[in-house]
């Protein structure tokens, strides 16, 4: 176990992949160092850091995969989980029925070179204990904003990862990049009412290159919405025009539409949106595209897990849905070209297909039209989490705070409103799309693997959205 | 596959526990807790009745924590097991305690380990360990003919998944716990999609436990008939009305949602609604929810001798016969209340530090309380058969709204048919205070044993 210092070379493994007759082989190796924090009631806890590294094999044999991986990346270790991997797919390939086979086609432009997006080193450029006392800051702003300010959560984590990809087309691009994920959690109360305000904050890039006020906006969004929501009424169940904000936006554009675009989906026969290409789905407004190649987005890749560079892709236009995401298996199956959306959590996850930086396009109306305009709703904003059933076509996601809107005016705050849609329906349900932009980073789960996305949106508005919550 | 891919091949864990210890004393550290794992897995995915993808995953590091006179604590961990990682991980977590503030409520690690051990032959299958492809593909082939023998048009599409694997958890901290563990898990589960004209719905089922002899093809059948019942949705009527979990949604819905609530660095942080409530009556007399680490019957699917601090498990009442009976403690929580460690410290794997969680849920009703399966729902004129959500509550409040991704409607004391897009509300004290009855066939869901629930009611939206 003592050699692990010498570079394998990456070349080498694939070509002994080949050797054992296997179709394609691609190897990536991750190397990744952390720093995370959690600061409660002014304390740190679960101060940590990290560091470690691993690759993961891949191998299709007569169109089924192998896939080995290990954290013990010497040339033996390489060499054993090339091996295992090979095995793998060699065992599988005669329960791969003949209609499900596939080849990675000869034309794809596979990416290479090197990307650094965040140089070694940057991650340590500010100290440790710095990023504690800038936490320690922040715990404070709430604190001195209000004396109903109970307890401050802050989760900081910081991580920088380079990644490695070899395949045996050609393939063989380098990816270094840093990442700044950071959630504050204001807790008030008064008298036995307690509440939350949540805001969040993303970055490519370390610490180092973050701006620690956009931050400090964050907190004292966090802490007002806190307060703000002691006042909050329960919300009334039943079916509303809703107007959502930007960042709820962001993820309705995610759950509702995005996820059922994912080809792996279709494949599966998972998803409502098979066989809809070319199909109206929604209002002639309606354009949704992903792009990965924004690096000002917290979505942002210069290529996917499987080497494939990132680009824009269109999944809806003026309400047409015009593609899917796509990764090498589901392209070629499909006779499609690879978007660049195979993407894996780590070393150890097999690629799957998944969003990077989703938008919904702005068009025209102003914020403050669309408010005006709509007699009785619900105006929502900012999100505590979503989900969606691709396959049943339902989505849910549930935000923060709404207020509801009364012959076009502000009236009652209201707490945690969930609010559920049906995909083929809730485009077609679009009426209304403002001229604003705004994002917000994350991460998106599926299939037990969490990567980093990036939600985009204007302010819109939608007619007859189930609503969920209690009378009072 | 060979032996040689599923055993912990050349790992010598008390060679390397000797050389973290050194670099430990080389940097004076006052407490250290290590905690290290050597696992693989082989997972297989069949897509659409074709064998998808076959993956073996070696995965092997420590997690440190230390700790000085001042509290001031720190974690690293690295997925490397060579000297010089050793060496850049202990330097690290050193520094690292520095950066961090000064706790005055931190005393020690763990100081207990567990003087009895759960019997080996409960949770380790010398069958899993040795498993070849060919007897995995077997298995998932043969779930796969067991759902086929369903002959259904509306089967849209079948999707397999085998999972097995073995795992030596080994902890040792400077309160002189050493503790080693091996254990094997196994799963088979099976997704089932149908359709009819534009109607399309899925559902699933799983078979799961220790050993390989737990796990049963029948699985692909039963996740068949639960995905066909989905079809031919229909809407629901708005209002208050009865409500009746099955088992898996009563295991999330109530017995998780208690349990999360219970953590005692929720309530120490003011985070949860059971803040304050200890001793108090939180839930009908009848209503008991034990966790049960050391529960020998049903999958076994969390049980183990010690938590993820080293610290015995031990079997608790978190609520008894309707009173909030005790949160869930690790070693910190439990001395800064000077209370009993109940041991419930649970570790994800080495790459993150320990968190308070359940083992083994059970609800577990009195007598009084339980009825038949086929009476629990007698008398519901108009209710909802509530299978599953995807929501989880607000635990600040207890306030949990979201949507039923799967019910059913409950007519004249029968389930009828399945219902489209619902969304339910409530509070979870309130909810606790409904429940009615239980029925008398509980079901064990990845280690969270509930019978179905029926509760007086939820505010329900639909579309009706």
């Amino acid at each position: 176990m003592d050699n692990q210092d010498e570079e394998p070379d990456l070349d080498t493994i694939v070509m002994h992949a080949l050797d054992l007759g296997v179709d394609f082989c691609d190897i990536r190796v991750d190397t990744w160092q952390g720093f995370n924090l959690e600061l409660m009631k002014s304390q740190t806890r679960n101060i940590s850091s990290s560091l470690g590294h691993g690759a993961g094999i891949r191998t299709l044999v007569d169109g089924a995969w192998g896939f080995a991986a290990t954290t013990d990346i010497s040339t033996t270790g390489l060499m054993k989980c090339c091996e295992n991997s090979a095995k793998l797919g060699n065992a599988c390939k005669n329960f791969v029925q003949e209609d499900k086979k596939f080849t990675i086609a000869d034309d794809i432009n596979f990416a290479t070179g090197n990307h650094v997006i965040t140089g070694p080193g940057e991650m340590d450029e500010v100290s440790g204990e710095e990023k504690v006392k800038f936490c320690l800051d922040l715990d404070k702003i709430a604190r001195e904003r209000s004396s109903l300010v109970k307890n401050v959560i802050i989760h900081f984590n910081e991580g920088y990862g380079t990644s490695t990809l070899v395949n045996s087309r050609g393939a063989n691009v380098v990816k270094s990049i840093g990442t700044v994920y950071i959630l504050a959690n204001v807790l008030v109360k008064e008298n036995d009412n307690l509440q939350s305000g949540m805001e969040i904050f993303s970055h490519i890039g370390c610490w180092n290159t973050a701006d620690p006020t956009q931050v400090e906006t964050a907190i004292n969004a966090a802490t007002d919405q806190g307060l703000r929501l002691l006042t909050a009424k329960a919300c009334p169940p039943g079916a509303f025009t809703v107007i959502v904000d930007n960042k709820l936006g962001g993820v309705f554009v995610h759950e509702a539409m995005g996820h059922a675009c994912e080809a792996d989906a279709i494949l599966a026969g998972q998803s409502i949106l098979e066989n809809k290409i070319g199909t109206c789905i929604g209002n002639e407004s309606v354009t949704i595209l992903d792009d990965g190649s924004n690096p000002d987005l917290y979505g942002y890749i210069p290529a996917d897990s499987e080497g494939i560079p990132s680009h824009k892709t269109v999944l809806v236009e003026d309400g047409y849905l015009k593609g899917y995401l796509h990764d090498l298996e589901s392209a070629s199956r499909m006779s499609m070209i690879p978007t660049g959306n195979g993407r894996a959590q780590a070393f150890d996850y097999l690629p799957q297909v998944r969003m990077t930086s989703t938008m919904l396009e702005p068009r025209d109306w102003l914020v403050e039209e669309l408010i005006k305009d709509t007699k009785d709703g619900l105006y929502c904003k900012n999100w505590q989490y979503g989900y969606v059933e691709p396959y049943k076509g339902t989505f849910m996601f549930k935000c923060k705070e709404a207020v509801m809107l009364e012959h076009g005016e502000e009236t009652t705050l209201l707490k945690d409103v969930a609010l559920s849609g049906q995909i083929l329906q809730v485009l077609h349900d679009i009426d209304g799309i403002a001229s604003d932009f705004g994002t917000s980073g994350g991460h998106c789960g599926k299939g037990g693997q969490s990567v980093r996305v990036c939600d985009g949106s204007p302010h819109f508005r939608i007619n007859n959205v189930l609503v969920g919550g209690m009378d009072e | 596959m060979n032996h040689e891919t599923m055993t912990r091949d050349d790992i010598d864990e008390l060679a390397i526990k000797e050389k973290i210890e050194r670099e430990l004393a080389r940097y004076r550290v006052k407490q250290h807790e290590v905690f290290m794992v050597i696992g693989t897995s082989l997972n297989i995915d069949v897509e659409r009745g074709s064998l998808k993808t076959a993956e073996i995953i070696r995965d092997a590091g420590f997690g440190v924590r230390v700790a000085n006179e001042e509290g001031q604590c720190a974690f690293s961990y690295t997925s490397r097991m060579d000297s010089e990682a050793i060496k850049k991980t202990i330097k690290n977590v050193v520094s690292t305690m520095g950066q961090a503030t000064k706790d005055p409520d931190f005393h020690s690690f763990a100081s207990e380990s567990a003087t009895t051990k759960i019997s080996p032959s409960l949770i380790f299958d010398p069958e899993i360990e040795n498993i070849e492809i060919d007897d995995a593909v077997q298995l998932v082939t043969a779930t796969l003919d067991s759902a086929r023998s369903i002959d259904d048009e509306h089967v849209y599409s079948i999707n397999v998944s085998f999972k097995a694997g073995n795992t030596r958890v080994f902890v040792f901290n400077s309160n002189s716990i050493e503790i080693s563990e091996d254990h094997t898990d196994v799963g088979l589960d099976c997704e089932v999609t149908v359709k009819d004209g534009d109607e399309m719905n899925s559902d699933y089922d799983f078979s799961d436990g220790r050993a390989l002899s737990q796990v049963t093809t029948d699985v692909g059948a039963r996740a068949v008939y639960r995905a066909l019942k989905t079809l031919g949705k229909v809407s629901v009527k708005s209002g208050f009305l009865p409500v009746v979990f099955s088992p898996r949604a009563a295991g999330y819905v109530v017995a998780g949602a208690v349990a999360l609530a219970a953590n005692a660095e929720s309530i120490q942080q003011e985070m949860s609604f059971l803040g304050g409530k200890l001793g108090e009556k939180i839930a009908p007399d009848f209503l008991t929810i034990v966790d049960d680490p050391r529960l020998e019957a049903y999958s076994r699917h969390s049980t183990c001798s010690f938590d993820g601090e080293g610290s015995s498990t031990s079997t608790k009442k978190i609520v008894n016969a309707g009173i909030l009976d005790t949160f869930l403690h690790d070693s910190y929580t439990a001395n800064k209340v000077n209370v009993e460690n109940t041991g419930n410290a649970a570790r994800g794997s080495y790459d993150s530090p320990p968190h308070i969680s359940p083992f083994n849920l059970i609800i577990a009703p009195d007598e009084s309380s339980i009825v038949a399966r086929e009476e629990l729902l007698k008398g519901i004129e108009y209710g909802i058969y509530f299978d599953q959500t995807g929501d989880s509550p607000n635990m600040t409040t207890g306030d949990f709204s979201g949507m039923i991704s799967s019910g059913f409607l409950i007519e004249n004391g029968a389930i009828t048919s399945p219902i489209e897009q619902a969304t339910f509300g409530t509070n979870l004290l309130e909810l606790l205070a409904s429940i009615e009855s239980f029925d008398d066939k509980p079901e064990d869901n990845a280690g969270t044993i509930t019978p179905s629930i029926r509760l007086k009611g939820l505010h329900i939206s639909g579309n009706q």
